[in-house]
């Protein structure tokens, strides 16, 4: 059963369409990961699914229905959630804070959730009352993570969520990651650091210059030899 | 029966009006239009334009009439002397104007051309309230409150008194059509294809090479020695300046409408929002009811700004097409 | 830490010179009573300007058409009903000054979220600059001019208002017996912005979206609901400051709140753009500078003085004392 269906998406800034024609598929519970050079469109995949880039051709399917045209908050709304590569947090918001705009298409109280997702990272715990901003690089990828959680989403989208992390901070997070998709949340990531994202994968996609070059499972193309030369260092 | 030289007497002085705006409307179109700076202090600029060729021909201050002011250049009589076979003080006073504009809008500019242009915007609004509070409070400067009156007439002599309008009428245009000559050839110069880069997109003007603070500096100081022509033509006509001349309304704000009608970015679009606008300005008058309040003007120019900007932000005109998008 | 520092040296030495009689105390009073009202006008200004991205140009005029709103439900339907008691207490204002406040908030704040979906809606859609929207709300201040001056005109009006005696304090401090109300008023208000943002969800909701909109809106977060609470809330702000000049200078003019507009800059330049406690604090320093100034210059030049300092600000730290980097 697929909780996320592109068929054949064509989509860019202005006139220069940066995905040409892409097809990928997730599954209920799954982890795909998306891999290949800067400026093959693996941002821009991103973007488009949440709605803050409109396509010019191609479907986009979340459980069955088409999500093409509807806005960002609508289609968090619908149960997708996205982990931006940058600027992920709310920096002038505590980490209460932050947490609370996470669930702020929910009514009531959020506290008993904020505590259940703090109880998945524990590295936030303590520090409720201060700023984003003033986190460092790894606590904020795990706050925008805890964030992107307070919904409980079906489908959860990860920019880069290792990206400018120290080695130990990015072991750490890739651990949450797989946590989080083996508690049944679907899962699609975009990655450079591709060795340990395919590690974690169920299956993953390999894009170049806008559209599908390989597909696979995740233990597949980590052993292939055109992707080890290509994007795994050799 | 109805009183036909009348109406042309009066559309005459309608015109020399729409004449005088049209050259600030100009000088704004290089500000805005061609540069991209967010200038809403012309009223500074209008004054001291103004009050400089004022002050430099008016005669000396006469103690006996509590004048306070210090200096009165008296120049119509002390340019007697170099009297051409016509009288030379009138280019003299409007070369003033420009130079006292330029030099301010140089040192102003100086300090604040880098800023963006909605801190620009704010701060040229300080300027011209700053200008017209001196003005305003130092009475040795130009009379204080009082004012300057009695500014002499370019050519008074020549004509009727009753015709005066029709010469100052063809000097005006005079001074708009070589104003406007020069602006266009400036725009089309290399130098007018770097502004405009730099409005389109200061980074890339930047990247390339182009000291893009340099040349917004010089189109601040153009655009703002137009003003001063402007302000002096004006000077000359009413014959009477003073700081409640120069308000926001009338020095400000209704030449922002004139641009944004005719179209920001296109000389011909500024003349021609001058006269469209001067235009409906003193066609109210003529309306019947309370339709003709003259606070009836303020909503009309802000209603029309806000519309403009709405559903036709180019103006009537549009933007002029370039011959190049190419910085040299 | 070091600008928060600096400016609590600038604090403890401005209370040493004032203690000591070389600025004069009573100047210093009067500074932070006008540095309350400009505090309200600043904070509304900078909330805009952080969530809408533009400098809103009406935001004095918005100050100019409340205080003439009150004149009218005091003068008119008030005044029918045979309410026209003045001098409260120990103020000069009576309470229909009190009965038409909320009145004049609630249709500023309704007046803002018209022009939002009439006028800015349409802007922001379209992807304008911020000088177009500025541009626009410019236009806007000098049409809410013209319908204040079509209706009640230009004369120096006033609300209606019974004298009183100026309280004496120690150290030769003279201060008009509103001056209390008014920084009454504006403490109250300034703790209840607080409140709202630290404490409700549609607060905290525009500090998110102020910090970053595009986040806000993969959060979840509804960015069009986040921007017309902020004009509310902006357009109820300028609305409360503009009575209440009204109050303090005991005079209406059609041009009172666009000669405010250097003042209310000013502060939110110095505490950095966005940020409703730099505002309030920028507005303490814009408004106290300007009557200690006094001392030495023709009073006149005050609003000179705000300029300066917002030129000073532009020059050397733009992003202000509590701003982040651009």
């Amino acid at each position: 059963m697929s909780v996320l269906e592109i068929h054949n998406l064509t989509a860019g800034y202005g006139d220069a369409a940066i995905l040409r024609g892409v097809s990928v598929t997730v599954n209920n519970g799954e982890l795909v990961t998306v891999i290949g050079p800067n400026g093959s469109g693996k941002s821009t995949l991103m973007k488009t699914i949440l709605g803050l880039l409109t396509p010019t051709d191609g479907q986009i399917l979340f459980a069955n229905e088409s999500i093409v045209g509807d806005s960002p908050e609508t289609i968090v709304r619908k149960g997708i959630s996205y982990v931006p590569q940058s600027s992920n947090v709310f920096p002038s918001l505590t980490i209460t804070e932050n947490l609370e705009m996470g669930a702020f298409l929910r009514q009531g109280d959020c506290r008993p959730r904020i505590s259940e997702i703090l109880d998945l990272f524990p590295d936030l715990r303590g520090k409720e009352k201060e700023a984003a901003g003033r986190l460092s690089g790894g606590q904020r990828q795990m706050l925008a993570l805890a964030r992107a959680l307070m919904l409980d989403p079906n489908l959860l989208l990860l920019d880069e969520p290792t990206a400018g992390l120290a080695p130990m901070m990015i072991a750490s997070v890739f651990e949450r990651i797989k946590e989080i998709n083996n508690a049944g949340i679907a899962i699609m990531l975009v990655e450079q650091n591709a060795k340990d994202a395919l590690t974690i994968s169920d299956r993953a996609y390999v894009l170049a210059a806008g559209q599908n070059q390989l597909e696979g499972k995740g233990e597949e193309l980590l052993h292939d030899r055109e992707v080890a030369r290509l994007y795994l260092g050799g | 029966m109805i009183d036909l030289l009348g109406i042309v007497d009066y559309g005459v002085g309608w015109a020399v009006v729409a004449g005088i705006y049209a050259v600030l409307t100009l000088g704004l179109n290089v500000h805005w239009g061609f540069t991209g700076l967010f200038n809403i202090g012309i009223a500074g600029f209008f004054a001291i334009g103004a009050y400089t060729s004022a002050l430099l021909t008016t005669s000396p201050p006469n103690p006996v009439l509590f004048e306070d002011f210090v200096f009165g250049g008296d120049l119509p009589s002390r340019l007697g002397v170099l009297n051409l076979g016509i009288d030379t003080w009138f280019l003299f006073a409007l070369l003033a104007a420009a130079t006292a504009c330029g030099i301010i809008a140089l040192a102003i500019g100086f300090l604040t051309i880098r800023l963006k242009e909605d801190y620009l915007a704010i701060t040229t609004l300080g300027i011209a309230e700053t200008i017209r509070l001196v003005f305003l409070n130092e009475g040795w400067l130009a009379n204080g409150s009082r004012g300057l009156y009695n500014i002499p007439k370019y050519l008074g002599g020549l004509v009727h008194p009753a015709h005066y309008n029709y010469l100052y009428l063809i000097i005006v245009l005079l001074v708009l059509g070589c104003l406007y000559i020069a602006v266009t050839r400036a725009i089309n110069s290399p130098w007018g294809r770097v502004l405009r880069a730099i409005r389109e997109d200061e980074m890339t003007a930047q990247a390339s090479g182009k000291n893009v603070v340099l040349f917004k500096l010089q189109a601040f100081v153009v655009g703002a020695s137009i003003m001063g022509v402007g302000g002096a033509l004006y000077a000359h006509n009413i014959r009477f300046v003073s700081p409640i001349t120069f308000d926001p309304l009338m020095a400000t704000f209704v030449i922002w409408a004139m641009l944004m009608v005719g179209g920001s970015g296109n000389n011909k679009g500024a003349i021609l929002g001058s006269f469209i606008v001067w235009g409906i300005w003193a066609g109210t008058q003529f309306l019947p009811g309370f339709l003709s309040d003259p606070n009836i003007r303020l909503l009309m120019i802000g209603v029309l700004i806000v519309g403009v900007m709405s559903f036709k932000p180019g103006g009537i005109l549009g933007e002029e097409r370039r011959f190049s998008n190419r910085v040299t | 830490m070091i600008t928060r520092l600096s400016v609590l040296v600038a604090v403890l030495a401005l209370a040493v010179l004032a203690m000591t009689s070389v600025i004069k105390l009573e100047l210093v009073v009067n500074g932070l009573v006008m540095g309350s009202i400009i505090a309200l006008g600043a904070m509304g200004l900078t909330l805009l300007y952080g969530n809408l991205k533009f400098a809103h140009i009406a935001h004095g005029d918005f100050m100019t058409i409340a205080a003439y709103l009150v004149l009218f439900v005091i003068s008119v339907p008030l005044s029918n009903l045979g309410l026209t008691a003045i001098g409260l207490g120990p103020f000069t204002f009576g309470y229909p000054l009190l009965i038409a406040l909320p009145f004049a908030v609630l249709i500023a704040a309704f007046a803002a979220v018209l022009l939002d979906i009439g006028v800015y809606r349409r802007l922001r859609n379209r992807g304008s600059s911020t000088v177009v929207m500025a541009m626009a709300s410019l236009g806007v201040a000098i049409a809410l001019r013209g319908l204040v001056q079509i209706t009640w005109g230009g004369d120096i009006q006033q609300y209606p208002r019974l004298s009183k005696l100026f309280f004496k304090l120690p150290m030769d401090v003279r201060i008009p017996p509103d001056a209390l109300f008014i920084a009454g008023v504006a403490l109250v208000v300034t703790i209840s912005l607080h409140l709202l943002l630290t404490k409700t969800k549609i607060g905290k909701a525009m500090r998110a979206t102020a910090d970053n909109v595009d986040l806000a809106r993969v959060t979840g977060i509804n960015t069009e609901l986040v921007i017309l609470w902020t004009w509310v809330i902006g357009a109820g702000l300028a609305a409360v400051a503009g009575v209440l000049l009204a109050v303090f200078q005991a005079q209406l003019l059609p041009i009172m709140g666009w000669k405010f507009l250097i003042p209310l800059f000013s502060a939110v330049i110095l505490g950095g753009i966005g940020n409703p406690y730099g505002a309030f604090l920028g507005a303490m320093i814009v408004g106290v500078s300007a009557e200690v100034a006094t001392q030495w210059i023709n009073p006149s030049y005050k609003p000179v003085i705000a300029f300066a300092i917002l030129i000073a600000v532009l020059l050397i730290r733009p992003r202000g004392i509590f701003g982040v980097r651009d």
